[in-house]
């Protein structure tokens, strides 16, 4: 059996499948089903980050290069001058990034012409030419006008279609931190939402800027998911931490709301406010501490996502559902078929 | 029935407004600013936007088309980023098609789909763009800049009245769809001094018509108000609220 890849943009279907893992039991679903299953009293989190046009071509001297901003060194929104980026040399995201080129000869202080502003290289990391930091020059309204302009969706050689700034958002999308999309939500819509308040749940959003999903250089992907900042409101903080309080379920949207949930929840004992850089990585054997459910798409071996999984299901079991939802032709993938870890 | 539960007070607030070059976007974008408010202008000419956003640093500018779809979340992204959230979205950029004006049978469809892009579809797309952030942080206003076109059939003003017509009604199916705390309201400015009025009737007499500048400074007293009654306001209408 091999695993079926969404090759395109598709989002908000509620009659995506949806691989139910229930204790020691799987079953097979369709996400519409949602609102039945889950305790009415659960405190559902989402992220709310909107996904930024991360992916910028510009020129070193004759050369042409792909930027792909990884992270914001700033724990700011607004901000967006430093990054930590990955650099290519020509090819397209059509390639495997393991199979992209990186610039033979870098230095800390080489210029990276885009359109209409240029970056500085200010850090080359020691372990590959491919990592480097980079300030862009200008007007902070300028780099978010050459940004919006000239930048275009981070994208993967699995897809077949050149992505747009509309196939990348969730219904959630609102604060333009994050690079690489919180894909978990992409099927979800607002009646399904609606429905799932219905049955009693409360919904709050945390903003986390998550980050590139590869690199396409092994010791680089072994750091994977790289420290992410992310933000909680005042009011999110106190409604999570009564939710907690009161031991009702608190179902995490995807990957990235469980790691800043875990990592709050682990540095302060409860849910604080504010902006802080999750750096915590969820492995099996980790204590988890907040979130009691996960809702996620359907990840590859190997992927650091499936370490996190290992932490909610044993991995006989996960290999199980996998094993069914093959032969069921689910759809693999950030625009795939959904998963409900309970 | 539209409810606005804050009483606004302009100070800090973060609004978006397309087409804030010139007329009465221009005039509101000066009235928000010097009431304290941060605005973001939207323009597909730089030029434009660069004269006006060099007046204040609480002004931002986008260069944008945003009837365009694939502009929206170029436009959105960027406000809520320089401004870091949004309070108000202002659709005030509109587009009469071709001038002078033509009767429907002399209507190209082209020109016709042109005119609803910008002045139907640009702000469906924009209120679908902005909302999630309005959601999460249970307020936001939403106005729609109307004319009274849209209840009255003027010859040669099909493509432009039907549009206006259609955004009277999205504001009100939006405002049933959404929580109470987010508000709609499309708004009938009445006939101003305007280009766009004289594109639209070359030998109107000024006298008739009132300056963008007066119209501004009362529709931000309008704005003000804590709550509306209904999702439509004529140009009398919302004039007698403020009286």
């Amino acid at each position: 059996m091999t695993q079926l890849t969404a090759t395109r943009a598709r989002l908000s279907r509620t009659d995506s499948k949806m691989l139910v893992i229930n204790e020691q039991k799987i079953s097979h679903m369709t996400l519409d089903a949602l609102p039945e299953l889950i305790a009415a009293n659960s405190l559902i989190v989402v992220n709310n980050a909107a996904t930024l046009p991360a992916c910028l071509w510009g020129r070193i001297n004759s050369i042409s290069v792909e930027i792909r901003l990884v992270a914001n060194e700033k724990p700011s929104i607004r901000n967006i001058r430093y990054w930590q980026a990955l650099i290519f040399e020509g090819g397209s995201w059509r390639q495997r990034t393991e199979d992209r080129q990186t610039p033979a000869s870098l230095e800390i202080g080489d210029i990276i012409q885009f359109d209409q502003i240029t970056a500085k290289i200010t850090d080359i990391s020691a372990s590959s030419n491919r990592w480097i930091s980079i300030a862009f020059q200008g007007s902070l309204s300028e780099i978010w006008q050459e940004l919006y302009q000239s930048g275009n969706p981070i994208q993967y050689s699995h897809l077949q279609n050149d992505l747009h700034l509309w196939d990348v958002q969730t219904i959630f999308s609102s604060i333009p931190v994050a690079v690489e999309p919180p894909s978990a939500s992409y099927q979800f819509s607002w009646s399904l939402i609606n429905q799932l308040r219905q049955r009693g749940a409360d919904l709050v959003a945390l903003t986390h800027a998550t980050s590139v999903s590869s690199t396409g250089i092994a010791s680089l992907d072994e750091k994977l998911p790289f420290p992410e900042y992310y933000w909680i409101d005042t009011e999110v903080a106190t409604e999570i931490n009564s939710a907690t309080n009161e031991g009702r379920p608190i179902l995490a949207i995807g990957t990235s709301v469980t790691r800043a949930l875990e990592h709050n929840m682990t540095k302060f004992r409860q849910i604080r406010s504010g902006v802080f850089q999750a750096d915590l990585r969820i492995e099996p054997e980790y204590d988890r501490k907040i979130v009691t459910e996960l809702f996620t798409g359907l990840h590859l071996a190997g992927e650091s996502h499936i370490q996190l999984l290992h932490n909610f299901i044993e991995p006989p079991q996960l290999s199980q559902a996998y094993r069914e939802a093959e032969a069921l032709d689910y759809l693999w993938h950030e625009y795939g078929d959904v998963c409900y870890i309970r | 029935m539209s409810t606005n539960n804050t009483n606004h007070t302009w100070e800090g607030k973060r609004i978006l407004i397309t087409g804030g070059t010139r007329g009465l976007g221009l005039h509101l974008t000066q009235e928000f600013v010097d009431h304290g408010a941060i605005v973001t202008i939207v323009s597909r000419t730089k030029e434009d936007l660069i004269k006006i956003a060099d007046t204040s640093d609480q002004i931002y500018m986008i260069e944008a088309d945003l009837s365009a779809k694939e502009d929206i979340h170029k436009i959105v992204g960027q406000a809520i980023g320089m401004m870091e959230g949004i309070d108000v979205l202002i659709n005030n950029a509109s587009s009469l098609g071709p001038v002078p004006l033509v009767g429907l049978s002399d209507l190209t469809c082209e020109d016709f789909e042109e005119v609803l892009q910008t002045n139907l579809l640009g702000p469906f797309r924009l209120t679908k763009a902005v909302l999630p952030y309005m959601k999460f942080h249970h307020s936001g206003l939403i106005v729609n800049i109307s004319s009274d076109a849209a209840v009255s059939a003027y010859p040669t003003w099909g493509a432009y009245s039907v549009s206006k017509s259609g955004l009277d009604h999205l504001t009100s199916i939006w405002q049933v769809e959404s929580e109470p705390n987010i508000s709609f309201v499309s708004i009938d400015p009445g006939d101003m001094q305007t280009k766009m009025h004289f594109d639209a009737i070359p030998d109107a007499d000024p006298a008739d018509l009132s300056l963008p500048v007066d119209v501004a400074k009362a529709m931000l007293s309008f704005l003000s108000v804590p709550t509306y009654d209904q999702t439509r306001y004529s140009a009398e209408e919302w004039r007698a609220v403020i009286q």
